[in-house]
């Protein structure tokens, strides 16, 4: 099988790990140079918005059996235009991938409370949902770079900033925070947390998307990263659904939270009820007790 | 400015029974997908701010409720266009893109916006904006947080996780609007009386001819894993004492 790949740089490496398994021959085209063993690599400058993409690419995908692209939002877009301009079947957010008499895949769906098996035929396009992949590296067998030119309708005013370098999904310790923490400045409290147990700190959607306190990539959940620490500690946070299953696959959890009947209590190992002000302080407390003891 | 705004119903992912591992999805009450919401209180927005018309653009994949039609016009929707038969059933997002753009067409819907969540709450899969847009040959704005019109153009702040990017184009254009974009309406009783009254037209997807690639489910089962649910209540100590054991256990703390 064929396989053309398309992505951005940061997830390129993950993306190719997806595909290794289903592909003989795997394609790439991402803009910049990034080392991923595959039998070819393109680098195309010059696109700037997903209409480019998705003209040029429209021509590329004549020849493959499978295009495959990272479920960031950009690229749903871009795949799903794909599919409807050759008439392909598209399946978004894939978990895995199978090849029998066509293309097995599975996907989460009710937000989160189900887990579907698809069958399409192929040629398809698919996104993956990358969070359970390890990046491979490795030197291409060619590599072209080229500039396109691109004129769209869709302007873009203003750039995106750039994607920071922090990968959740290999986090073995997660301090999590949703609305039960009352102001932005409150973090600094997590932040002391999170250093004296070498955590990450991750958040809700709210969090990150109404109020802006976190960046966009530290949100867990259906639309965010999925993660698999040791320790998912949830501060604050109701555990609805698409929250929750962002942290499915964490080895414990424990949620503290003031209302005893939170959503949370039913998916967590440990369920405190607390307030999030009086607990953290007493466990920085704890764990720097702790460690004294343990010095000496 | 007419908007049209594409709303989906869905069982209420959040009621849904789960029996020896499988979901009862058709015993959970049918509501109004999450995003789709936003949607809707955008086009009245819009509708409020500029003058025109709102259609709301339904097509029946499965859930149904009469009552849940009528909050959709409640919220200063105009009329609603609903397609059903079992040509439509089921999940397949180029079929349901299709369906609502033939019968754009089909009805001679005007339209200078047509708004969208930017997922379903039941499947989310992101597609049917996107390919709503390719089948009417119109710009795709996806993932708007937020979103303002100027002589007709549409300039949206696209909300992604490398941060935000603002784009813009002409009208009319198709775009998908997150949940951070506004603050849904509730309708109040009178509004949703009033409601009932207003045009429901409904369309056969039969005639639609609709043609699309098939996607087959093999299978359903419920995500959920069990956890040990010990709770603490009541005793802050002890909550310490516990969260540090589980620590060292893991051997997080160094
Ligand atoms: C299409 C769609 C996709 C979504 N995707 C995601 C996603 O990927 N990720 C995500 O997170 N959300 C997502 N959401 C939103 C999700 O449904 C919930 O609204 C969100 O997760 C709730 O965040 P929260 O728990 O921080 O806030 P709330 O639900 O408001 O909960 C706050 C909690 O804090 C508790 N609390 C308050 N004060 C204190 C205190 N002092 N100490 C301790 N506890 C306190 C409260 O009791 C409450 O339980 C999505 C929604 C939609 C519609």
């Amino acid at each position: 099988m064929r396989a053309l790949l398309f992505s951005d740089p940061s997830n390129l490496p993950k993306l190719v790990s997806a595909s290794k398994d289903i592909a003989e021959e795997i394609h790439a085209i991402t803009w910049e140079k990034i080392a991923v063993p595959v039998d070819r690599l393109e680098v195309i400058k010059g696109a700037l918005v997903n209409d480019c993409w998705v003209s040029q690419l429209h021509e590329e995908i004549k020849t493959f059996d499978l295009m495959l692209m990272p479920a960031t939002r950009d690229s749903k877009e871009i795949a799903s235009r794909l599919a409807a301009k050759r008439g392909l079947p598209y399946i978004s957010g894939a978990l895995s991938l199978k090849a029998s008499d066509g293309l097995l895949t599975t996907r989460v769906v009710f937000g989160g409370r189900g887990i579907e098996e698809l069958k399409i035929s192929m040629p398809a396009v698919i996104t993956v949902n990358l969070d359970v992949y390890e990046p491979s590296f490795g030197e291409p067998k060619s590599v072209e770079e080229r500039k396109i030119e691109c004129s769209s309708k869709i302007s873009s005013i203003k750039e995106r900033e750039r994607k920071t370098d922090v990968d959740l999904t290999k986090a073995q310790v997660i301090i999590s925070v949703g609305r039960g923490l009352k102001k932005k400045e409150d973090l600094s409290m997590i932040k002391e947390l999170a250093s004296l147990l070498g955590a990450e700190i991750s958040c809700t959607r709210p969090i990150s998307a109404d109020l802006k306190w976190l960046p966009e990539e530290r949100h867990v959940g259906m639309t965010g990263v999925k993660v698999k620490p040791k320790i998912y500690l949830a501060l604050g946070i109701s555990g609805q659904i698409q929250h929750a299953v962002g942290f499915r696959d964490a080895d414990t959890v424990i949620a503290v939270n003031t209302d005893p009947d939170a959503p949370i209590s039913e998916i967590s190992d440990y369920f405190i009820v607390e307030n999030l002000y009086e607990f953290v302080p007493k466990l920085i407390k704890a764990i720097r007790e702790k460690r004294k003891e343990k010095s000496n | 400015m007419d908007v049209i705004a594409c709303v989906k119903l869905v069982y209420d992912e959040a009621q849904i029974p789960v029996e020896d591992g499988n979901l009862l999805i058709e015993q959970a009450p049918v509501k109004i997908s999450d995003a789709d919401l936003n949607a809707l209180e955008e086009a009245a927005q819009i509708k409020e701010r500029e003058e025109g018309n709102v259609t709301a653009i339904v097509v029946l994949t499965g859930p149904f409720d009469e009552a849940v039609l009528n909050e959709v016009l409640a919220m200063n929707v105009d009329r609603i266009i609903i397609v059903e038969g079992k040509e439509v059933r089921g999940h397949n997002p180029y079929r349901t893109a299709q369906a609502i753009s033939k019968v754009i067409q089909r009805e001679n819907i005007n339209y200078d916006i047509i708004l969208c969540g930017e997922g379903t709450s039941d499947q989310y899969s992101c597609a049917l904006p996107a390919i709503v847009g390719e089948m009417l040959s119109i710009p795709v704005i996806t993932f708007a947080g937020r979103l303002e019109i100027n002589k007709g153009r549409i300039r949206a702040e696209r909300y992604l996780e490398s941060g935000f990017e603002v784009v813009e184009a002409p009208l009319p254009a198709v775009a998908s609007v997150t949940p951070e974009i506004n603050e849904p309406r509730i309708p109040t009783v009178l509004q949703i009386m009033k409601a009932k009254k207003k045009e429901k037209t409904k369309v056969k997807a039969s005639d639609l001819d609709l043609n699309y690639p098939d996607i087959e489910l093999i299978d359903m089962k419920a995500y959920m894993r069990e956890r040990l649910r010990q709770r603490i209540e009541g005793d802050m100590n002890k909550a310490i004492g516990k969260i540090m054991r589980v620590f060292e256990e893991k051997g997080v703390i160094r």
